[in-house]
């Protein structure tokens, strides 16, 4: 009995402490787990804002840029033009041609020694590359163009132009007097750069023709400093600037069609006019497009832009490296010259950017005679979705992918060029295409990337700006490069003092940026 | 730490935890119903791990460059392979992560950290769970 009743007592104790380890481990449970659900929640949470919000981040307020640069761009043209066809009636000479980069970058004001006496600049000012050509037997001359916008430089260059005797004309007045003759005059005072002769003040002002001045002194003086002025009917001169950095041999720069170097085979090496074997690798091709899309943003409704954007009509400045191909687009200034553009880069861009993907011109990737060959409209998207949903489409990454289909997306809501003057449109097109091609760019030529860590140019180091890495805005120069530069290997080009970079200050060109929430134009200008 | 490297952490901690889980049945044959009560414990286990995989998945395909390989990334977390391919990802993803997060990344940082020494209890708890429960039973009683 009494053994009984142990038994009963001791089952009793057991099933009473496996009752409670049962009732601890399921009250346990949801303590522990529901700090687990929360923390998890909390991350994924913090994850999915900060995803979206990042493509907002990354656009900032881009579409007032693209306006400026296109009005500038627009100016420029038409200021050079008139200088050139009033030179031609007059010498009845052949028409002088000019290259234009097909994007501007922005350049820090310090990078202008002999502006930065005068009056140093908060803000960056755009820059144009042009390549200057009296003719096309003539060689070709690099000048890079900015455009002073107050009037107060204005007044400044036109009357400092005024005390030279030999120049006598488009004083501040003339100017003023929205004068419709360019004439090239020579600034003053120019600050000329240490360790290079000034200008030759008896040399070439008194010459009719800008081009004729600008390259006489570039003849005389390949130097780097502030060459003159450019004053147009806007009352906004034009400083021509003999670069500090050529990217290229200034002398005899080389130019090629894109379409050329689409032929021979595929990918890699396809032999360029100076007879050595170029590449146009995966990074060159990323680097075009990029600069592609740019131009379409900055150049559109621009008379820069051809009348039908196509390999064809896309030069490329040749250089040691292929990855540092510069687009460039050739404009002929005749007398006759009746430039109108067609309205639908965009659509083209669409092509070009497939034409990169398979490193093949349209036409022999779909040749006119299949069966899709026809012009509908409705067709033609159908066919550009089609062939860019096609083989290589992986080849340029995910992100490119996602860039051309959105480009296609505008094609297909029927938004051309014309659309893109709206300021909601350009931000759109900034946000869906460019910010892609960005990406892509970053990812293979960036610091990060494995080949792009040091790019070697004209055998000085330049660093490529690191990511726009927001709080880490100072880390974008690194000792051994700090007068190389914050520098989209030609895009963008910020010449900041080494002392400065050493010190990490913020330049004033990022201070801009970083104010205008405009990191990311780092990359796209 | 960065947050790449915490992301890493946790989710090894994830899979440490749930093969432990599994592993540790034994210690628990003495409880009655212990094979229901410890399927519940690891299918919520299972459950967070594959949230938290998709919240990284989610973040890694931000930075495109990993896109295609987001899966390889996140399976097979105890291997060795996949300890070569996080700490390679780290180095190139790490700023990438900063980007993207930008001023969550702190914040991203420290829930990481919560995370991980939330699993480290729950791994711990099993490792000597009849002191731990039997610590819990002193204190109902």
């Amino acid at each position: 009995m009494q053994k009984l009743q142990l038994t009963t007592l001791v089952q009793n104790g057991i099933s009473a402490w496996f009752h409670r380890v049962r009732v601890s481990f399921s009250e346990h449970r949801p303590k522990l787990f529901e700090d687990l659900e929360r923390e998890n929640n909390e991350l994924s949470k913090i994850v999915m804002d900060a995803v979206e919000l990042k493509r907002y981040r990354w656009g900032g307020n881009a579409a007032p840029v693209y306006k400026e640069i296109r009005a500038n761009a627009i100016n420029l043209y038409e200021a050079i033009e008139r200088s050139c066809i009033e030179c031609q009636t007059k010498h009845q000479g052949d028409p002088h041609l000019a290259y234009i980069r097909l994007e501007a970058r922005l350049a820090d004001l310090t990078s202008f020694p002999s502006i930065d006496n005068e009056r140093p600049s908060e803000k960056g000012v755009h820059v144009f590359r042009v390549i200057l050509q009296k003719s096309a037997s003539e060689p070709p001359f690099s000048v890079e163009v900015f455009r002073r916008n107050t009037n107060e430089d204005a007044d400044s260059i036109s009357s400092a132009a005024t005390n030279d005797s030999d120049v006598g004309n488009a004083g501040p007045a003339q100017a003023r007097n929205m004068s419709p003759r360019v004439t090239f005059q020579n600034a003053q005072p120019v600050a000329p750069a240490p360790n290079h002769p000034s200008p030759d003040e008896s040399n070439s002002f008194k010459a009719f023709c800008p081009l004729l001045d600008i390259m006489n002194t570039l003849n005389e003086k390949p130097a780097e400093y502030l060459l003159g002025y450019l004053l147009d009917w806007s009352d906004c001169p034009h400083g021509f600037y003999s670069p500090r950095s050529n990217d290229f041999d200034m002398q005899s720069p080389k130019m090629m069609q894109l379409s050329q170097l689409y032929q021979c085979h595929g990918l890699d090496a396809v032999p360029a006019p100076d007879n050595q074997s170029k590449v146009l690798g995966r990074r060159a091709r990323i680097r075009l497009a990029l600069k592609l899309a740019l131009a379409v943003l900055q150049l559109h409704g621009s008379q820069w832009l051809p009348e039908r954007l196509s390999s064809e009509e896309v030069h490329l400045l040749c250089c040691d490296e292929p990855e540092q191909l510069q687009p460039l687009y050739c404009a002929t200034f005749t007398s006759s010259s009746n430039h109108h553009a067609t309205g639908d880069s965009i659509y083209q861009l669409v092509k070009i950017l497939i034409e990169l993907l398979n490193v093949q011109r349209f036409e022999d990737i779909d040749p006119p005679g299949t069966a899709s060959g026809n012009t509908q409209p409705m067709e033609e998207m159908e066919k550009l979705r089609r062939l860019s949903s096609k083989t290589n489409v992986w080849h340029l990454g995910p992100q490119y992918k996602e860039a051309l289909d959105n480009c296609l997306d505008f094609c297909k809501r029927q938004k051309s060029e014309r659309d893109l003057n709206e300021d909601k449109i350009t931000q759109d097109f900034h946000n869906d295409v460019l910010v892609h091609l960005i990406q892509v760019y970053r990812r293979h030529c960036s610091p990060h990337s494995r080949k792009g860590k040091k790019e070697r140019k004209n055998g000085q180091e330049e660093v490529i700006v690191n990511a726009v890495q927001g709080p880490n805005l100072k880390k974008v120069t690194t000792p051994d490069s700090a007068n190389a530069v914050a520098a989209l290997s030609g895009a963008m080009t910020v010449a900041a003092p080494a002392k400065e970079a050493m010190e990490n200050k913020i330049t004033p060109l990022e201070g801009y940026l970083r104010y205008k929430n405009l990191s990311c134009l780092k990359y796209a200008l | 730490m960065s947050g790449i490297e915490i992301a890493g952490l946790v989710l090894t901690a994830f899979t440490s935890v749930i093969k432990h889980y599994r592993e540790g049945l034994a210690r628990f044959k003495t409880l009655i119903n212990y094979k229901e009560e410890l399927e519940r414990w690891i299918r919520s286990l299972e459950l967070q791990q594959v949230l938290f995989r998709n919240t990284l998945g989610h973040l890694i395909s931000s930075c495109a460059k990993y896109g295609p390989t987001v899966n390889q990334l996140l399976t097979n977390e105890d291997s060795y392979e996949w300890e070569k391919k996080w700490q390679k990802a780290s180095t190139e993803l790490g700023p990438d992560f900063q980007d993207v997060l930008f001023d969550s990344y702190e914040l991203f940082k420290r829930t990481g950290n919560e995370l991980k020494s939330t699993l480290n209890n729950l791994k711990s708890f099993l490792d000597d769970p009849q002191v731990y429960l039997l610590e819990q039973c002193r204190s109902c009683s």
